[in-house]
């Protein structure tokens, strides 16, 4: 794992994070959401090299890169908080989940803005 | 007719039961009946496949290790919204009882509502899909592409009234080329996806058809079968 983050990374990440800052207001956000979660987990994969191969989710992306960026860990659980509502979707009725899956996004999406701007600086 | 499970199906799912902490007499006490779905019940599981149980009675629906436990409340088991469900069509069809009757599984039938949300999912996803797919390295694009190619696959299913199979059975049943490019033409066709045309047209269906140029060839490939990290997530 290298710091060493290319502006083509920060680039990406910043485009990623600017879906994941879409709000959740009917059913159809939260599906969006998924790929925007999967973009983010894309994006910081890419900006530190993390292996790719199997395509690993937002919050084991976020769980590896948190044992060197403990200001990681909030959005980490986060993470594991929205995939757990996300799954339940199939079985809830969507409104059910909205507000907490509502909450986590926007904490989760200013967790990883403010981790963005420390890799600017 | 409801499938009853035989004596080895319930031992497993008590053991996966109580592996996860869940007591058998504990659940029997809340639930009246309790049906096993899946792929799990369908006979096609693969190493990482969860225990689905629905569970008739009063509980809160939950995720425990590797057992899901889904909850209906007994008012609520012949009402149309729950007989005309995904759910309810997949679990009479493939479900195997392990304690009840499941009469309500006489009642099901897939309803216009139910087709509908499987196209509200659709569309979110391609809402989503197609807003970051240039960000997504081959792998997620592979992911994500199998991800939806099973949706679109559940939504013609169900637009034909017939109960979604397990994923597995999915991924099988999209090996058949004829299979594929009939599901690939309705895709192109159908009016609740017309906003997405450009889209399907010139990125999603040549890959989900093999068809497709340039880099991703490893979402080519996956549209072919389930990769490794996708068969993690369902």
């Amino acid at each position: 794992m290298t710091d060493d983050v290319s502006r083509t990374h920060i680039a990406e990440l910043r485009d990623a994070l600017e879906a994941l800052a879409d709000p959740i207001e009917e059913e159809e956000d939260f599906f969006a959401l998924e790929e925007h979660l999967e973009a983010v987990a894309s994006a910081l994969a890419g900006a530190f090299r993390l292996p790719v191969g199997e395509a690993p989710s937002l919050e084991d992306v976020l769980e590896r890169l948190s044992t060197k960026h403990p200001s990681l860990r909030p959005a980490a659980e986060l993470a594991t908080d929205l995939s757990r509502d996300l799954s339940r979707l199939g079985y809830y009725d969507y409104s059910v989940l909205m507000d907490d899956v509502e909450t986590a996004r926007s904490e989760l999406e200013a967790e990883l803005g403010r981790f963005l701007e420390s890799l600017v600086e | 007719m409801t499938v009853t499970a035989n004596a080895t199906t319930r031992r497993s799912v008590r053991a996966a039961l109580l592996s996860c902490g869940i007591g058998w007499e504990e659940l029997c006490a809340s639930a009246h009946e309790i049906v096993l779905f899946g792929s799990r019940a369908a006979g096609c599981p693969t190493e990482d496949s969860d225990w689905d149980l629905l569970c008739i009675g009063s509980g809160r629906t939950e995720r425990r290790c590797s057992v899901d436990l889904v909850w209906i409340d007994t008012a609520g088991v012949y009402d149309d919204k729950w007989c005309g469900s995904e759910l309810a069509n997949h679990v009479a069809a493939y479900g195997q009882w392990i304690t009840g009757q499941g009469e309500w599984a006489t009642r099901v039938f897939i309803s216009d509502a139910a087709v509908r949300r499987k196209q509200q999912q659709i569309r979110g996803h391609l809402t989503g899909l197609q807003r970051i797919w240039r960000l997504l390295a081959s792998p997620y694009a592979a992911k994500r592409m199998v991800r939806l190619r099973r949706e679109f696959q559940r939504w013609d299913l169900m637009r034909s009234r017939i109960a979604v199979p397990p994923t597995p059975s999915l991924d099988h049943l999209w090996l058949d080329p004829r299979y594929r490019t009939e599901v690939a033409e309705a895709i192109a066709t159908a009016e609740p996806f017309r906003a997405f045309d450009g889209f399907l047209k010139s990125e999603f269906l040549p890959l989900l058809t093999g068809h497709g140029k340039g880099v991703r060839t490893e979402a080519a490939d996956a549209s072919r079968g389930s990769t490794r990290a996708d068969a993690r997530t369902e």
